[in-house]
């Protein structure tokens, strides 16, 4: 549990970007979405997650903006830039990269190199 | 909105440390999560104080999300450290070229700093002019001290030979001058220390070493005298441990404006003052006792966390936040 936590911290970044690749989306709709996508396996402590979501938007990979929904709840969306979607392909390559090279050390019979 | 979720928010917004607009939006932003959370909850079945508990305690701890969107919105950019960092790096030049005596040089230096500061003030009051700031400050902190001094002597005057040695208006004048000056001083800080106390610590950084700075020339009565020797020391000596000193200066600027950690912060200008007092005296050799220095250092490291009396805006912005989401409530 406890590695599963570090390795959801490590990973914040790549996911968040990811999600919001899809679509812009705000805090409670993120959690909501990861949790599902991840069948409940990728559970943020909320609260973490908008320090992280303010850290994205400083480094200017996303823009938020405050918006109202149909029911007037008003609510901050967080939309991917441009810089954020290259930050994220490059993220995704370094990932596949690297869980690549785990695999081939954690489990050669089923992961063989070309 | 329950005892609970308040809390939760009270604890948040005291953490912040932020300005008003920005820690609004936070509890804004942190409020709507809450009553997103707790309205599934209340479709699940729960009551809505239930709901509402359960949300604020799924957020996770208050304490550590304070610190999180402190350390986010307080770090700065390299270019806004280094502005930060400026003044003192150009004491420093005044004192490694040895041209600190020359009037129009402290002239357009003061002037700068004042230029800045005023304009800064006027625009929203960015970081990084607050250590210009600590510049200007220093005008009316020397001369109340010049003022204190007449008054000091009239009370001398007037214990030793029971009269007065200067004009009666000039102690009132000085007098009026001292509350006033400290009134802008006290005002003035009073405003930095509003969203954080600890940009008003990093404004008054220099003021500790320029006080032991100044004791120690006014002591050798040889301020202006280049030519003179010091106790075995040469003015260039001096003047290149004084250059060293607001070198370190800039260092812990850019340090404190690049690292967003509170603690770290405060660990820094905690550690920065005395260690600079004690530098000078080492090199200074003044012939001010170890206790004397240690006193100076404790009094330096108060005067630097004095502002924190003045942090009151949590609180403001609490009420504030709360008055606008029971409003809010009324109206559902």
């Amino acid at each position: 549990m406890l590695y599963r936590k570090e390795l959801l911290k490590g990973s914040t970044e790549t996911i968040l970007l990811s999600v919001l690749s899809v679509q812009p989306m705000y805090g409670y709709q993120l959690v909501k979405e990861i949790s599902g996508k991840s069948s409940g396996y990728l559970n943020f402590k909320e609260g973490t997650l908008y320090p992280a979501l303010h850290r994205l938007e400083k480094d200017k990979y996303l823009t938020g903006y405050w918006d109202t929904s149909k029911n007037g709840q008003k609510r901050r969306y967080y939309k991917i830039t441009a810089l954020g979607q290259r930050r994220l392909v490059s993220m995704l390559s370094e990932w596949n990269e690297f869980s690549q090279a785990i695999n081939l050390i954690a489990q050669p019979q089923l992961f063989k190199p070309n | 909105m329950s005892s609970k979720s308040n809390r939760f928010i009270e604890n948040v917004v005291s953490g912040l440390h932020l300005d008003p607009v920005q820690s609004t939006e936070i509890v804004d932003e942190l409020q709507a999560h809450i009553e997103d959370r707790a309205q599934d909850l209340v479709d699940g079945g729960l009551s809505v104080d239930q709901a509402l508990r359960q949300a604020a305690i799924e957020l996770g701890e208050s304490d550590l999300i304070a610190k999180g969107f402190y350390e986010v919105h307080s770090r700065r950019s390299w270019r806004h450290a280094f502005s930060g960092a400026l003044p003192h790096i150009l004491l420093a030049l005044m004192f490694a070229l040895h041209v600190w005596t020359e009037p129009v040089i402290v002239a357009v230096m003061l002037g700068t700093a004042l230029v800045i500061s005023v304009l800064g003030w006027r625009a929203g009051r960015p970081t990084w002019t607050f250590p210009w700031l600590g510049y200007c400050i220093l005008i009316p902190l020397i001369s109340w001290g010049l003022a204190m001094s007449a008054v000091g002597y009239g009370a001398w005057g007037v214990l030793t030979r029971g009269s007065l040695p200067l004009d009666i208006p000039i102690y009132i004048v000085s007098l009026a001058y001292i509350a006033l000056s400290m009134w802008v001083v006290i005002k003035v800080v009073s405003r930095v220390a509003r969203n954080d106390w600890l940009m008003a610590s990093l404004t008054v950084l220099p003021i500790p070493f320029l006080a032991y700075w100044f004791l120690y020339f006014y002591n050798q009565k040889e301020l202006f005298d280049q030519s003179a020797n010091r106790i075995g020391l040469t003015l260039q000596e001096i003047d290149s441990t004084a250059a060293i000193i607001f070198l370190i200066m800039a260092a812990a600027t850019i340090v404190f404006f690049r690292v967003g950690r509170r603690t770290v912060r405060l660990a820094l200008l905690a550690i920065t003052t005395p260690s600079m007092v004690v530098l000078a005296w080492l090199v200074y050799k003044s012939g001010i006792g170890a206790l004397a220095v240690f006193a100076f250092a404790i009094t330096s490291i108060a005067v630097l966390m004095s502002p924190a009396l003045f942090d009151r805006t949590p609180k403001q912005i609490l009420r504030t936040t709360l008055e606008k989401f029971q409003t809010r409530r009324n109206h559902e």
